[in-house]
Order: C-alpha cells, then sequence, then structure tokens
C-alpha cells in the first residue's frame, strides 16, 4: 500500500473509531468495525484515489460495518425482498453535507484503551489497534506472538472494558486522573518494545518505536500544557535520536560512550530538547521529564569526556526518589562512578546491594553483573570483570547484548 | 398546528444497502428535498428535520424483573422502520398532506402524518 494513504488511515483511525463510538457507544463493535473501514480503505483507494474527505468515508463505511454486525447480533435477520430503495436512509448521516465534525478523540480513546481493569498487556494491544490503526497481525508480529493469540487478547480486552461499564467520556480533570499516567506508561512500553526487541530479529518488526512518537505527539497536542506528557515526548526524541549510532556494522551494540555522535539526529535532539527546557522551569518534575533531562545532558555533549556527569547523578538521584526502581539505581551507580571514579561507583553498588539486593534481583541481575564488570575492569581486577561479564552474558536472551557481553569478556581475557 | 412526519422505509432493502458513494439520483433527490425544505422555512411551516440512524444501532430501555435494563436493538422489529421525521407547523391537515406529498414525490418513500396534540387537545 501506498505509505501516504497508511499514513492517512493511521491518523484518521482514531477520530473515525471515537466519532463512531460518541453516536453509537458499543466501543467493541465500533472498534471492529473501523479495522474493517480501514481494511476497506486501503484495497479501495490506492486503485480509485482518495475521496474528497476520506474521514466522512470512513465514518460512512464503518457505520455501515456496525449496522452489519449488529444485525447479526441481533439475531433477528429480515429477509423480505422488498420493491423500494432504502438508499435514502442509508445517506442520512451525509444528509447535511461537510466535513465530518473537527473534535479530537484520540484522547479519550487513550484513557478508555488503558482503563485501569486491563492489565499493561491488554492496554499496549488494545492502544495499538484502536488508537494505532494497526492491525492484529502486524500487533501480534511487533510482539513476536500468533495472530490468534493477540486477537484473543484484544477480545477479552474490549469484553472487560465492556463488563466494567469504561465509558468514552474524558474525565474533567486529568492531572488528577491515574489513567494518564497509565497512558503514559502503555505509550513507553510500545516505545521501549521497539527499541530494545527483546525477542526475535528487529529487521521484520512493526517499527514501534516510530509508532510510540507519532502516538505521543497526537497525546502531546492534545494536553499540550501537561509537563510529564511533554517530558515523556522529549524523552523519546532524545532516546531515538541515538537510534543510528547505537548499532555498529555488524548489528553489534554500541554503547553511548563509544558511539560515533556525529550520528545522532541533530534535528530529534534539537527538538527534544526544546520540549524538555520548555518545561524544566515549571517546576512540576516527573520521572519523564528526569529521564528527558538526563537524555538531553548526554545530547548536549560533543564527546563523553564532556559529559555533564555529577549533574547526570544528580538527575538519577532525583529520579530514584520518585521511583525506586532497580534499573533507576544501577543507572545512579555508572552516573556516579563517571562523575567521581570507580571506587565511589564499587562503594555505591554495595550499599545499594547490601540495601535492595540488585545482584539477586531477576530483573536487574544481569545489568548488575555487567556494571560490576565494568567497575571491576577499572580498578584492575581484570579476572573478576571477565567471570560476571560471562554470567551476565548467560543471562540475557539478546543476541546483540550477549554478543556485546562475550566480547568484553573476551577482551579482559 | 404542529404534525410529526414519519419517514418509513422497507427494513430489508436498508439492510441491503452498501455504503457506495451516493447515486447521482440520490443526490438529486436530496437536494430537491432541500429546496422545498427552503420554501418551508420561507413560508414558516419548516420546525426541523432530521435522519435517524439505522435500527440495528438503536438501544432500547425496559422496566423488567431485573430492573431497567437496556439492550441492543429497536423496540419492535418491523417490516418497514422509521428513517427520519420532521415537524411542520402549518394552518391544516389538509395543508399536513398537501407537504407530505410534496416529500413523497421526491423521495419516494411513505411518509405517516401523526398530529402533534397541542394546549388545546389536553385529554
Amino acid at each position: 500500500m501506498n505509505a501516504d494513504i497508511e499514513h492517512l488511515l493511521r491518523v484518521e483511525a482514531p477520530q473515525v473509531l471515537g466519532a463512531l463510538v460518541r453516536r453509537f457507544g458499543r466501543f467493541d463493535v465500533a472498534e471492529d468495525a473501523v479495522q474493517e473501514a480501514l481494511l476497506a480503505a486501503s484495497r479501495a483507494w490506492p486503485a480509485e484515489g482518495v475521496p474528497d474527505n476520506p474521514r466522512s468515508w470512513l465514518i460512512r463505511v464503518g457505520y455501515r460495518r456496525m449496522v452489519d454486525a449488529l444485525r447479526a447480533d441481533q439475531a433477528r435477520r429480515r429477509r423480505e425482498q422488498e420493491a423500494g430503495v432504502a438508499e435514502l436512509a442509508l445517506q442520512e448521516p451525509a444528509r447535511r453535507p461537510g466535513p465530518a465534525r473537527e473534535t479530537d478523540d484520540s484522547l479519550a480513546l487513550l484513557l478508555l484503551c488503558c482503563h485501569p481493569t486491563l492489565s499493561a498487556t491488554s492496554q499496549v494491544a488494545l492502544t495499538l489497534r484502536a488508537v494505532g490503526g494497526l492491525t492484529t497481525a502486524e500487533i501480534a508480529h511487533a510482539y513476536g506472538t500468533t495472530e490468534n493469540t493477540m486477537g484473543t487478547r484484544i477480545s477479552r480486552a474490549k469484553q472487560q472494558l465492556a463488563r466494567a461499564g469504561a465509558r468514552f467520556t474524558p474525565p474533567a480533570d486529568l492531572r488528577r486522573d491515574g489513567r494518564m499516567a497509565a497512558v503514559m506508561q502503555a505509550l513507553y512500553l510500545i516505545f521501549n518494545e521497539g527499541y530494545t526487541a527483546s525477542t526475535g530479529d528487529r529487521l521484520a518488526r512493526v517499527d514501534l518505536t516510530g509508532e510510540a512518537i507519532r502516538l505521543t505527539r497526537m497525546l502531546h497536542a492534545s494536553v499540550p500544557d501537561d509537563a510529564e506528557v511533554t517530558g515523556l515526548l522529549a524523552l523519546m526524541l532524545l532516546t531515538e535520536a541515538r537510534r543510528p549510532a547505537r548499532t555498529g556494522g555488524h548489528d553489534e551494540l554500541v554503547p553511548l560512550d563509544e558511539q560515533d555522535r556525529t550520528r545522532w539526529d541533530i534535528g530529534l535532539i534539537g527538538e527534544g530538547t526544546q520540549l524538555i527546557d520548555g518545561v524544566w522551569t515549571r517546576r512540576e518534575v516527573g520521572p519523564y521529564q528526569l529521564q528527558a533531562a538526563i537524555a538531553a545532558v548526554h545530547a548536549a555533549a560533543a564527546s563523553p569526556e564532556r559529559t555533564d556527569w555529577p549533574q547526570i547523578a544528580a538527575l538519577y538521584l532525583w529520579l530514584e526518589r520518585l521511583t525506586p526502581t532497580a534499573p533507576v539505581r544501577l543507572s545512579r551507580v555508572v552516573a556516579v562512578t563517571k562523575a567521581y571514579g570507580p571506587a565511589r561507583g564499587l562503594a555505591l553498588l554495595d550499599d545499594l546491594n547490601h540495601r535492595f539486593q540488585l545482584d539477586r534481583d531477576p530483573l536487574v541481575r544481569r545489568r548488575e553483573h555487567a556494571v560490576r564488570a565494568h567497575l571491576l575492569s577499572m580498578t584492575g581486577d581484570a579476572t573478576g570483570a571477565a567471570r560476571l561479564y560471562r554470567e551476565a552474558a548467560s543471562l540475557t536472551g539478546n543476541q546483540i547484548e550477549q554478543r556485546y557481553l562475550l566480547d568484553r569478556a573476551d577482551h579482559l581475557a | 398546528m404542529k404534525y410529526l412526519l414519519l419517514g418509513y422505509t422497507p427494513a430489508a432493502a436498508w439492510d441491503a444497502a452498501t455504503a457506495d458513494a451516493p447515486s447521482e439520483e440520490a443526490l438529486a433527490a436530496f437536494a430537491a428535498y432541500q429546496r422545498f425544505e427552503q420554501e418551508l422555512i420561507a413560508t414558516g411551516e419548516f420546525v426541523g428535520s432530521e435522519g435517524l440512524g439505522h435500527p440495528a444501532v438503536s438501544t432500547t430501555v425496559r422496566r423488567s424483573g431485573d430492573g431497567v435494563v437496556a439492550t441492543d436493538g429497536p423496540f419492535a422489529e418491523l417490516k418497514e422502520v422509521l428513517a427520519s421525521f420532521a415537524v411542520i407547523d402549518v394552518a391544516s391537515q389538509e395543508r399536513a398532506v398537501e407537504i407530505a406529498s410534496r416529500i413523497v414525490e421526491v423521495l419516494g418513500e411513505p411518509i405517516e402524518i401523526r398530529p402533534i396534540m397541542g394546549e388545546d387537545f389536553t385529554g
């Protein structure tokens, strides 16, 4: 399919779904109907051309698909052949010509898809389909699962929403609405999945990173005053900016301090930095803004040596207070090491292990080993470092990362 | 006096219709109808008119043993279903029939004229 048409369809998807759900309710039926309308458009438009008002076209076809589905559900079909044409009645929605109402339904849809009754994985799947306009097959592929499994997950999620009586009405005060946090988390999970590609080969996957950025841009446009949403978008852009330098010629992972910084995307860095600078002074700091600020400090350094590590260490300490998680603690160890030397880093890591057992936490054990290995190699313990690198390599399923860790061990031996 | 003009359409034909772009005839019929509506606005006889969604997208709310419940679908399954309505305010029943006849002439589908009970008919 033509890329312009595909882009247009993905942008229109949440607006078309919003128009149908607002008028007719029945999110589950409407969501299926929109997918069918998108499919119909992707077949018809490349040959026939894009209609003058694509949104109206999609709404009309989606409405028709809804009617068909509901009639089937109501299971009381009438088959009488009557003379006369009901074309007129069917066209009633288009009776007053002109563009469909310009209401932005994307935020209401995001909030619905990230309803607290759903698990994070269901929120992500439903968001990609209902708001992102991806097909079930594309989402399944992106997450390395079968279309059947993903289809079941999505339809269960929709049933759960119906049972929970979830409504398509944006809450009055978003700041106090916990669902905003769920929306941001879902978008961030999509971004991270695309960025780190935890399973399978990356080439064949839908561009989840790009999709997450697109949806976050859309969210940012709906709530431009939300500092954390701005921070999230900045974080994604600043991280994405490094992508061209993140893997080498043989697809091997290149760590931040060895990346060719001339390959960083200056445009994305400029945009991300401007976004975070714009909200930073408001003093409504949250975890996404802090992470974006850290990424911006990295981006501002022309070379690794010129990185303002004391500032990064301070930002991590702040982040650790807001989100006391193991990955944040380990990142702080790295920043403290860079700023104040390996002895301070090791002391901090020992202290954190003593208090929080990072070396036994299955989620970060691998990274703890890699960090400690790096610190040991800096203080001259090559044998201990190599052993830990190998241990860390045995703990990851990502081949690129595994190769990187084994390379490190080999260099030390 | 106000009258409710109910525009009906055969349910089976509505079900069978597709969402393709409107035909030339349909567009011409609508244009003619809208011109007539303008005439009625000019005479002050037009109150309002609306087209309706397919009966399948309606919801019926009923009182039942379990309290008030909302179910998908129309109140009753009919062969001829309501597709649009208009409210007119005219001097006589004859005028209402005259207007409805013009609309039927243009759009081709049957119209039921229901008098709206005014203050002079409290019972």
